[in-house]
């Protein structure tokens, strides 16, 4: 009896120790190895689902988009405007390289062309949302030097709140993003948006849900603080791993009717 | 010809609505645009004013068919006459290895702005040269497959149905040229409903790094016809005899990506018509444009393009091409500034020109497009016209026009 209870003690004592040494690793990560966690966080291998973008302005007044979207991981993109009517067929193609910039493409049905997406152009907004082209990209870990700023607690979630700072050759629209880091799960649910004059421009929230074994976002909301402008993204129908096959994320599958 | 038309239409027709009703998902959407345009010189004169309905049905059959009709509906306030045009009517249907789409479609080829020499797969209807693009484009019955294969996409394209670019009349303010005592052209001798006078092109496309680039073939009819003379022993002077179209290959290429902040793209066609004695026809004949576009930090986008037509004989220059960019230019530069504006960048203003190099003419297209709702948009705009009587623009410099255009979209 006292063996199995010195026994028990031994084996509580290695877990406490095991799970402090755990919070110790966890508080001294540094800024890189946060951001690489954040990088190589556990996501859906693929995901759909039927997005509504809420456009609204100062006074209060909305203009709703809706958007068929499918991802896969990080690196793959494609979304299908379904309305409006006037923009009803557009699509949005997006695939990201390690190595390189992302290449875009948006089909507009009225052209019946599909269009590639200079890299100089995605500093311009996404279809008159507040989000740029840039933000609907992929951010590559190795353009950017970071810093831990602090740590705090937001919606009674313990964060790290990262600063990043892009590298002279990247071309961005931003001199800083300031990002809260959830501690638990290394998911961003808070960013603020610094111009080239260093000033806050635009911030974006991440509200969270969990769907079978990941974390992911429910909505996206990106306001702008200069003309108080914001855009609402709710993600409905959301499904996870589905076998989504690679071949829908090519130029040809954006002309495809919906 | 017609019949296989007729008979390709009723097959599509067959196929959508013999599938599972369950099935299949309809939808109608469609626009209404009205659009009054006036001469500057005279604004009692009209030029269009007219009310247009496009409706388009669309459908899909479970998951690898679906089908799409698009037609205009035009209502002309001055001739007072209504006509309905299907632009449009397929089916597409997708696999794993290759996507096909039959029946009347328009298939858009090329990656440079409004100037493309090697989009020649529909002939335009230049009646209303001031229409937009892709509404003068005419649909014809085609099969297109596109091949998948690694990174290679490879589009086959079998033309069924035949028709011409539809010019301006002869005796009207907007002719593109003038034929001395002749009022009207006469009907011009089409092609031969046969197989071995149907017409074909590929292209192979991918992307290479940070640029899309494809190359391509055609083989099929020049879109203009050719006029053939003889001499009026009596008359003493030339007479024109009838309209001929000629067959011609084309090889095409183009690429569109990004160089630094610059966006940059190219397009190039060169043109072989079949052994001819004619004197009016050129043979061969190369178009490109290359151009480029750049955003800059208040959101203006500029975008500028450079056009030039190689002949091999200088006596061709004077010929117009009957392939290629649709408009009689040898040398000529476009520019388009484009600034959108609005909480939600809903409105825009654009100016775009086309300055003909050899000829010394203009066209410049102010235009203010206002979004007040979703789905309904306002357009303002000048169509003005400069240069020499001998250029393309400078013929129309009395057609100066302003232009209101109003559009609900469902």
């Amino acid at each position: 009896m006292k063996r199995n209870i010195i026994m028990m003690l031994g084996l509580a004592a290695f877990f406490v120790v095991l799970n402090f040494s755990e919070v110790k690793a966890q508080e001294t990560l540094t800024a890189n190895q946060i951001m690489e966690h954040w990088d190589s966080r556990t996501i859906p291998v693929d995901m759909t689902s039927q997005m509504t973008m809420n456009m609204i302005n100062k006074k209060g007044k909305v203009r709703t988009r809706l958007l068929k979207t499918y991802r896969m991981g990080d690196d793959k993109q494609i979304m299908w405007f379904l309305k409006p009517s006037d923009v009803k067929g557009s699509s949005f193609l997006r695939l990201s390289y390690d190595d390189r910039d992302d290449d875009m493409w948006i089909y507009l049905p009225a052209f019946s062309k599909v269009r590639r997406i200079a890299s100089h152009a995605k500093k311009g907004s996404f279809m008159g949302t507040d989000f740029t082209f840039e933000d609907m990209g992929d951010r590559k870990l190795k353009d950017f030097n970071y810093k831990i700023i602090k740590e705090e607690e937001l919606n009674g979630k313990p964060c790290w709140v990262v600063e990043s700072i892009p590298d002279e050759d990247v071309t961005t629209d931003y001199s800083k993003i300031v990002s809260w880091i959830w501690k638990e799960e290394y998911i961003d649910l808070k960013e603020e948006y610094f111009d080239k004059k260093n000033k806050l421009k635009k911030l974006k929230n991440v509200d969270i849900i969990s769907v079978d074994k990941y974390w992911v976002p429910k909505s996206v909301t990106m306001e702008n603080l200069k003309t108080k402008h914001k855009t609402e993204m709710l993600f409905d129908e959301l499904e996870v791993d589905t076998g989504l096959d690679e071949k829908v994320f090519k130029s040809n599958y954006m002309t495809r009717i919906h | 010809m017609k019949r296989l038309f007729l008979l390709s239409q009723v097959i599509i027709i067959l196929i959508v609505f013999s599938g599972e009703v369950d099935a299949q998902s309809y939808e109608i959407r469609g626009s209404l645009r009205e659009w009054v345009k006036v001469f500057a010189k005279s604004p009692n004169e009209l030029d269009v004013s007219e009310t247009r309905l496009k409706l388009e049905l669309l459908s899909t059959v479970g998951e690898n068919t679906s089908f799409k009709v698009k037609s205009y509906g035009t209502y002309g306030t001055i001739s007072g006459e209504t006509n309905w045009n299907f632009q449009e009517a397929f089916i597409d249907y997708y696999s794993d290895l290759v996507d096909v789409r039959f029946g009347k479609q328009v298939i858009a080829w090329g990656k440079a702005d409004e100037l493309n020499p090697t989009d020649i797969l529909n002939p335009q209807d230049l009646s209303n040269i001031t229409e937009e693009k892709n509404i003068r484009k005419i649909g014809l019955t085609s099969l297109k497959t596109e091949w998948k294969f690694s990174d290679y996409i490879l589009e086959a394209i079998w033309k069924i149905e035949y028709d011409d670019v539809k010019l301006p009349p002869l005796d009207s303010r907007w002719a593109l040229f003038n034929i001395p005592g002749l009022e009207a052209l006469p009907d011009p001798d089409y092609p031969q409903y046969r197989i071995q006078d149907t017409e074909w092109a590929f292209k192979l496309s991918r992307t290479i790094s940070m640029f899309d680039v494809s190359i391509s073939y055609f083989d099929g009819w020049d879109n203009i016809a050719t006029s053939i003379f003889s001499f009026d022993l009596i008359a003493q002077q030339p007479q024109l005899d009838k309209l001929k179209f000629s067959r011609t290959k084309m090889i095409g290429a183009d690429f569109a990506g990004s160089v630094s902040s610059f966006g940059l793209w190219g397009e190039a066609a060169y043109f072989i018509t079949e052994k001819n004695d004619d004197p009016l026809i050129k043979n061969p004949y190369l178009q490109f444009v290359i151009g480029s576009d750049y955003t800059f930090d208040n959101g203006i986008k500029i975008n500028l393009q450079y056009f030039q037509e190689v002949n091999k004989e200088k006596s061709d220059e004077e010929i117009m091409s009957k392939l290629g960019i649709g408009m009689p230019l040898q040398q000529a530069s476009s520019f388009r500034l484009e600034k959108k504006f609005g909480e939600i960048e809903e409105h825009s203003i654009e100016i775009f020109g086309i300055y003909d190099i050899k000829n010394h003419g203009l066209l410049f297209q102010p235009k203010l497009i206002l979004t007040p709702e979703d789905a309904f948009d306002i357009e303002l705009g000048l169509i003005l016209y400069f240069g020499e009587e001998e250029s393309l623009f400078g013929r129309f410099e009395d057609n100066n026009q302003v232009y209101l255009k109003s559009t609900y979209s469902f």
